[in-house]
């Protein structure tokens, strides 16, 4: 069963002549629960598919489904509301509040849904994470790794239908780099969680199910 | 000296300037607007006062500064040849009451040529009478009669004749008609004619050569000194209240514009060190990539004191030329080239130490930045170091804004500061203005009541004022059938009357001389002195003790036996009072006291009132003055009968409270309107402030915007979020303002009660000002919003999150 699944999905910035193809027709599906990395040079539009498929920018023409809705037809607002409940970000620079500590950064996406915390998940996330001696901490006080497995925690919080994790590692040493993948994967496969990442480095898409490669924005395997 | 590595490293020190210049333009143009706007309020206050100082002094450069009586021809054409009279002219009040036509009073007077210049008055129209029928007239009164004011205009008036005749306007004189009194000038050719066969009275106003230097009291001697020559002794001398006011003027003036500019160098100041102080912090990453490449502590100094002067080089010149139009504008009269240069060398002074000082601290800031900040993902502003106290609170768009809002807690408190400056600043001067009560103003000169009453004989020149006004209460018009009309008429209650009687004293030490000033005596009784023991400073209140020994009571409480009789009462003294046979009865000061009934204010002399025929043997009826409200609903109404009961009789003077409520309130308005035009200014700085504090904070926050929307925070929430963030601000400056800013404005309620300056004040909290202050800090609250939500929407989700990258 398809969680995710893009249709002659296109992002072009410019015009004829100069037009950048950012994303050209790019028809990509997911199953539930699978980890998939997205691989591909600076430039191969890899951020910009994963923008779209978060609902974080526009199309220029096709779809993006996820979990049977499409977000092209959503308005601004419902979209919103769709993302917080279904995508999960995991972002390089971590993007944690700072005048939030670690645990409300975690429970900021349930909260701003006016939801209630699944307290004891809640537990499980953390105790995997490696995060229960920290959740009082500032993020500003966490080590680069511990600030990413806080956004990965944040990230899965809501149980989404798809986490989309744009270069997790790339601003961590190889050490953080390891850790933090290897509790991203048993994060994945524990709470049965799709997750799609991007990222240019091959020894970390290895990790991943499935590999998909990305070449001038368009998938060549 | 400039060393050799300065001057090398000044061009880059410069072009980095002008990048970051370039580079932060909102912040810039708030400063220089700060900058500006402070430098033109200064320029405009500075010119507005001095320009009116100046005005005024132009003004008065040729008017008159006292008034000699009853001047001889001879001594007239002395003075007029006198070297050390700079301008002599003649004058004459033809008749010494006003002439009451309907509510409206009339003085006639004869100016000539010289006088008329020398006094306030201008002509729109025509010229000085100098037929016997003709008149120079204000055009505003007769507007309010309903006669069209042209030249060749005929109007009926009585000047003194008894019967009216028929005069011809040949000049309108300009008259804003602001009260019920004014001037109509006449010809000396009726003035001989009034004073045929009798010597005219004329007064001779002076203006002494050399004078515009002098000092008040120096000028004052001089005059008396150069009267003396011709026989003038002090008594002949009145001197120019108003000449001699604006003096005194001029110095309140120079202080209050003392105070005004320090107020606004404080406001200007906290605006541009928050400012400032913002944006360093906001550029501590900046800062330490510099640091990185090389830059040390005393460039990065140089660095931002440049940035600050480039700013203000351009600010301070443009607040300047502003500040000068708008001085010009509102005081084209007041323009005078070197002073407008002076205050502009200055203002560029004040504003360049104003600026140097307010940067003081943002320059320690980034001198202390380290080249580590260069790599730090979130800067020391936003970072809340150890650990939180509380696990979890209740995260929503109120709470986030709750902790955004304290999360640059000194950021956050210097715009409070200056935004709960200007609530304090507000509430005192609302506080003040709108406790301060016209007609309480008014009640308190008319006796605490509605309507006051009094004899106002028409002065003879020949016969001596005592005498006059004998002559009148022999036959009183306050008459019990008068009260009983006004009781009839306006429904008289709350009566209060005084007798008293007028007559020429002679106080101990000038006893000799023939001539004694006159003062009202006022007669008590015996319940009145009963009651009033409280007020005896020395001696004794006994009603019979009084009447045995013709003693006599003094209240001097504002000093004006001291100032005018050089007496200061003691008991036992004797002092000699003319009786109406002009003879000297002796009386004996038997008690000083200091009465707080206003009924007496104004009276200095009393005796119990068994002993006024005593006085005046002649008088039976010693009433002076009636004071009285009226039963009648609608109070206009009352004062258009009584105005018309008392207009039958020249000799009867009215206050009303109509009257002199609106004369209050008028001045009142004016003052309100300077005050808080002074206000205005100072929270358009706390608004600039407020303003910069909510847009930084976007800008600087736009990345954790995004992020918060991308984990799904809805535009709702957002616009929510920041909402309530902006109006954070606006509740603690209420907060604020209406505690401090309260406690604040009952205390200058006080203290002003105190000193009397308003009269009885009866502290009112300002509703609409502070309404109308809360409502503009909530235009820009949610103002704020709006654009904020707008501006957020400009950029995609995506453009946010790469910026994060």
């Amino acid at each position: 069963m398809h969680i995710l699944q893009t249709k002659n999905l296109k992002k072009y910035y410019g015009e004829e002549p100069n037009i950048i193809r950012a994303v050209d027709d790019v028809d990509l599906s997911v199953n539930k629960g699978e980890f998939v990395a997205i691989v591909g040079n600076s430039g191969s539009g890899k951020s910009t598919l994963l923008h779209m498929i978060g609902g974080l920018d526009v199309p220029t023409s096709g779809s993006v489904v996820v979990r049977e809705k499409e977000l092209s037809q959503m308005k601004d607002e419902e979209l919103s509301i769709f993302r917080r409940r279904n995508i999960g970000f995991v972002f390089q620079n971590y993007n944690l509040v700072p005048i939030l500590n670690v645990y409300e950064n975690i429970v900021l996406p349930v909260e701003l849904d006016g939801a209630t915390v699944d307290q004891n998940f809640m537990d499980e996330v953390v105790h995997v994470l490696g995060l229960e001696e920290k959740l009082k901490s500032m993020p500003n006080n966490l080590s680069g790794g511990q600030q990413q497995r806080v956004a990965i925690a944040r990230a899965l919080i809501t149980k989404p239908a798809i986490v989309l994790a744009d270069e997790p590692t790339g601003n961590l040493d190889s050490k953080s780099s390891a850790d933090v993948l290897g509790l991203l994967k048993l994060s994945g496969e524990k709470f049965s969680q799709t997750i799609v990442m991007i990222t240019h480095d091959w020894d970390i898409a290895i990790l991943a199910d499935r590999i998909v490669r990305l070449q001038d924005g368009r998938i060549i395997g | 000296m400039v060393s050799l590595f300065t001057a090398s490293t000044n061009k880059i020190i410069n072009r980095l300037a002008d990048k970051s210049i370039r580079a932060d333009k909102r912040r810039n143009l708030f400063i220089m607007t700060t900058i500006a706007f402070a430098a033109c309020l200064i320029m405009v206050l500075a010119l507005i006062v001095y320009g009116g100082t100046y005005q005024i002094n132009q003004f008065y450069r040729g008017r008159f500064q006292a008034v000699v009586s009853i001047a001889e021809p001879e001594q007239i054409a002395a003075l007029a040849g006198d070297e050390k009279i700079e301008q002599a002219g003649l004058t004459l009040t033809m008749r010494f009451k006003a002439l009451q036509m309907g509510k409206e009073r009339l003085h006639v007077t004869y100016y000539d040529e010289t006088a008329f210049r020398m006094s306030s008055f201008e002509l729109i129209q025509g010229r000085l009478p100098e037929a016997e029928t003709e008149i120079a007239i204000p055009a505003s009164y007769l507007e309010k009669k309903g006669i069209e004011a042209v030249l060749g205009q005929t109007v009926s008036l009585d000047l003194g004749q008894n019967v009216p005749s028929t005069y011809t306007v040949c000049g309108l004189i300009r008259d804003e008609g602001a009260g019920y009194t004014y001037e109509v000038l006449v010809s000396q050719v009726l003035l001989k004619s009034y004073f045929s066969g009798v010597k005219i009275p004329y007064a001779v106003m002076i203006r002494m050569a050399g004078s515009e230097d002098m000092e008040a009291d120096e000028l004052k001697q001089d005059i008396l000194a150069c009267m003396g020559k011709y026989g003038f002794d002090e008594a002949d001398i009145r001197f120019s209240s108003s000449y001699f006011i604006t003096y005194e003027n001029v110095s309140t003036d120079r202080a209050t514009t003392l105070g005004i500019g320090i107020l606004i160098m404080i406001a200007c100041s906290v605006v541009i060190y928050s400012l400032f102080y913002i944006s360093v912090t906001g550029k501590v990453k900046e800062y330490g990539r510099l640091r990185v490449v090389g830059i040390t502590q005393k460039q990065m100094k140089r660095l931002i004191q440049k940035e600050s002067r480039k700013m203000s080089f351009v600010s301070i010149p443009l607040g300047i030329v502003c500040g000068c139009i708008i001085g010009y504008l509102i005081l084209p009269g007041g323009w005078y080239w070197p002073n407008t240069v002076k205050f502009a060398v200055l203002t560029v002074f004040v504003m360049v130490i104003t600026v140097r000082l307010s940067i003081r601290r943002p320059v320690r800031i980034a001198m202390s930045v380290s080249p580590v900040e260069a790599v730090r993902i979130t800067t020391a502003d936003t970072v809340k170091q150890g650990d939180a106290k509380k696990l979890r609170r209740r995260l929503t768009p109120r709470s986030l804004a709750k902790i955004n809002f304290s999360r640059n807690r000194k950021r956050t408190v210097l715009t409070l500061f200056s935004l709960g400056f200007t609530g304090i600043l507000l509430m005192c001067a609302a506080a003040v203005m709108q406790s301060v009560d016209p007609e309480a103003m008014a009640h308190r000169n008319l006796k605490e009541r509605e309507f006051i009453v009094y004899l106002s004989p028409e002065e003879d020149m020949l016969t001596s004022w005592a005498s006059t006004y004998d002559r009148l209460q022999q036959n009183n018009p306050l008459s019990q059938d008068f009260i009983a009309k006004l009781t009839e008429e306006v429904q008289l209650r709350d009566l209060k009357s005084i007798r008293s009687c007028q007559a020429n004293l002679f106080f101990p030490g000038n006893d000799d001389v023939d001539y004694g000033h006159t003062w009202e005596i006022v007669g008590l009784s015996r319940d009145y002195l009963e009651s009033h023991q409280d007020a005896l400073l020395s001696g004794t209140l006994d009603y019979d003790e009084l009447v045995e020994n013709q003693g006599i009571i003094i209240d001097d409480d504002g000093n004006m036996l001291k100032t005018y009789e050089h007496y200061e009462a003691t008991v036992g003294d004797s002092v000699q009072i003319e009786n109406d046979e002009g003879k000297k009865v002796p009386f004996q000061v038997m008690a000083t006291v200091h009465w707080e009934d206003r009924l007496y204010g104004g009276c200095f002399i009393f005796v119990p009132e068994d002993l006024l025929p005593v006085i005046k043997a002649g008088t039976t009826n010693f009433s002076s003055l009636l004071a009285f409200n009226s039963g009648l609903e609608d109070i206009s109404q009352a004062d258009d009968i009584v105005y018309e009961i008392c207009g039958a009789n020249p000799d009867l003077e009215v206050g009303s409270i109509v009257e002199a409520s609106a004369a209050y309130e008028h001045g009142l308005k004016e003052y309100m309107r300077r005050i808080y035009a002074i206000v205005v200014f100072i929270s358009i700085f706390a608004l600039i402030n407020l303003s910069n504090t909510l847009m930084t904070g976007l800008v600087a926050r736009q990345q954790e915007l995004g992020m918060l929307r991308s984990i799904g925070l809805s535009n709702k929430q957002l616009a929510e979020m920041l909402r309530l963030e902006a109006f954070h601000y606006v509740l603690v400056t209420m907060a604020i303002t209406l505690t401090v800013g309260t406690a604040a404005g009952y205390i200058f309620c006080r203290i002003f009660n105190q000193v009397g300056v308003f009269g009885e004040m009866q502290y009112t909290f300002p509703l609409l000002p502070v309404l109308a202050f809360f409502a503009a800090l909530a235009v820009i609250a949610l103002g704020y919003s709006v654009l904020a939500v707008r501006y957020c929407e400009k950029r995609t989700l995506s453009e946010y999150v790469k910026g994060m990258a």
